[in-house]
């Protein structure tokens, strides 16, 4: 017989579902349920695996003094929620920014940027790879608009317009099948690990 | 004969939505209560990175990223437990590491399951350096070692005592690094670990994330992909352990079926509606 737990997730999971049909206080109920135990998950998690061994432990515990300055500036983060001096909160972001780009910069261009211009160009060996190179350069043009695309830039627009439309559809495409992915889950969930298991047990 | 068609077309416009949803149901859940067993056609990237893993040496350390949380798991957990398996098996020593804070727990599960099938012992064989907060920051760290980025693992042990770290010290010691991801940390690997010191890089991820992909393996950027829930029974297949994955894959097969439906009813009705 499937545990307790299983048998929440289960009708949980149909409450869910009952939304399909109509909006219900039931469905509701579950979705506040649903908030509710994210919130506090995560919560628990950042404290556990984020302040605790990265701030207060080394903090309080080991003595590094130093990383005063990132809890000050974790705290000044909160002053957004204060009636007055909220504009304090753009201090921790603005460093939090410079940071971010100073390590991002060189490793977008050396690592995505320059070698996908290189890959794009070199070498033109097989039909796709001149696709490729098609679709780069049409849709470069077709976000080009200092000029009115009109002659050539607006056949080489309209090309770049059908392959961001194609591009959009593989999107698109492999979106469904990931959400078709989640509903097999709950499915196969619902099937092989509570009703399954419950009725045989019943049997 | 015009007016029947726009009648029948404007009736289509009009089908309640919950009757499609009622078909997508049935075609997920009748699949998944009766075999039917359609082809699964497997794909080259799957087979690169199933040979790189093959084709490594036993004792080989290797990185296994395991970049998703719950919201993921059916399509992403398939996956790194297949590559686990595929792992243990192949006596590599498997580093695994994470960058969200809940996923420490979930490694830890797949790895305490799996190890012991094949006699890997924590520490020796394996060993869990779980989250460490930073992003790329944490990659940047790994290039002057792995201690400075991950000082104790997962439990709290110091990464320094465990032997399986022993001679593994930077990303250059990193014989293949796979990233199951939901999100762009693959792309900081590929960007930092694969860029600057050449660790080969491979990837699982969701099927929303595929064609982002793409340009990466076109360039060579990435030796192997896992996309979605094919690309885990792909692997299933490889390893020859199916698992859900593989039980899953009729179920979307169908499914997609009955949408390529709705949407073509859906053009259908709307250009026959439209007609004047």
């Amino acid at each position: 017989m499937p545990h307790l737990g299983i048998w929440v997730a289960g009708f949980l999971t149909l409450v869910i579902f009952s939304f399909l049909y109509r909006d219900n206080p039931v469905y509701r109920t579950a979705e506040h349920i649903y908030v509710g135990v994210s919130a506090g998950y995560y919560i628990a998690i950042m404290w556990h695996n984020v302040l605790l061994p990265n701030l207060i432990l080394p903090l309080f515990r080991d003595g590094h003094v130093l990383l005063v300055i990132p809890g000050i500036l974790v705290l000044l983060l909160f002053t957004r929620f204060l009636p007055r001096g909220g504009w304090l909160a753009r201090w921790p972001i603005a460093v939090y920014v410079g940071a971010y780009a100073a390590i991002n910069l060189q490793q977008y261009v050396q690592g995505d940027i320059l070698p996908q211009i290189q890959a794009t160009i070199f070498p033109l060996r097989r039909f796709g790879d001149i696709v490729i190179l098609a679709g780069t350069l049409t849709t470069l043009s077709y976000f080009f608009f200092s000029r009115e695309h009109t002659g050539p830039l607006g056949v080489s627009a309209k090309a770049g317009m059908w392959f961001l439309m194609i591009s959009f559809g593989a999107a698109f495409g492999t979106t469904v099948m990931s959400r078709m992915s989640l509903l097999i889950a709950r499915a196969y969930f619902v099937i092989h690990e509570w009703l399954g298991p419950a009725l045989t047990a019943l049997r | 004969m015009s007016s029947a068609l726009r009648s029948w077309g404007n009736a289509a416009a009009r089908l309640d939505r919950r009757i499609i949803f009622l078909v997508i149901a049935a075609a997920v859940v009748v699949p998944l209560l009766v075999k039917i067993g359609l082809p699964l056609r497997t794909s080259a990237y799957a087979q690169a990175l199933y040979d790189k893993v093959e084709s490594l040496p036993e004792g080989t350390p290797v990185v296994l990223g395991f970049d998703y949380d719950p919201g993921s798991m059916p399509e992403l957990a398939p996956m790194t437990r297949s590559l686990l398996h595929h792992m243990f098996r192949k006596n590599l020593r498997v580093i695994v590491i994470t960058n969200y804070p809940q996923t420490g727990a979930i490694a830890e599960r797949q790895l305490l399951e799996i190890a012991p099938l094949y006699g890997r012992r924590p520490g020796i064989d394996f060993a869990n350096l779980g989250y460490k907060a930073g992003n790329e920051a944490v990659i940047l760290a790994v290039a002057n070692d792995f201690r400075v980025a991950y000082p104790t693992d997962h439990h709290g042990v110091p990464t320094d005592s465990l032997p399986v770290m022993a001679g593994v010290h930077t990303w250059r010691d990193v014989k293949l690094l796979v990233d199951v991801a939901h999100g762009a940390t693959v792309n900081n690997y590929i960007r930092i670990a694969g860029a600057r010191y050449g660790v080969p890089i491979g990837a699982g991820c969701t099927a929303v994330s595929i064609p982002q992909y793409h340009s990466y393996l076109q360039s060579g950027q990435m030796l192997g992909l896992l996309g979605g829930l094919q690309g885990a029974a792909e692997y299933e297949q490889f390893i020859g352990r199916p698992g859900f994955a593989s039980a899953g894959m009729d179920a979307q097969s169908i499914a997609h079926v009955a949408i390529l439906f709705f949407v073509a009813l859906g053009n259908a009705a709307f250009f026959l509606g439209r007609r004047r």
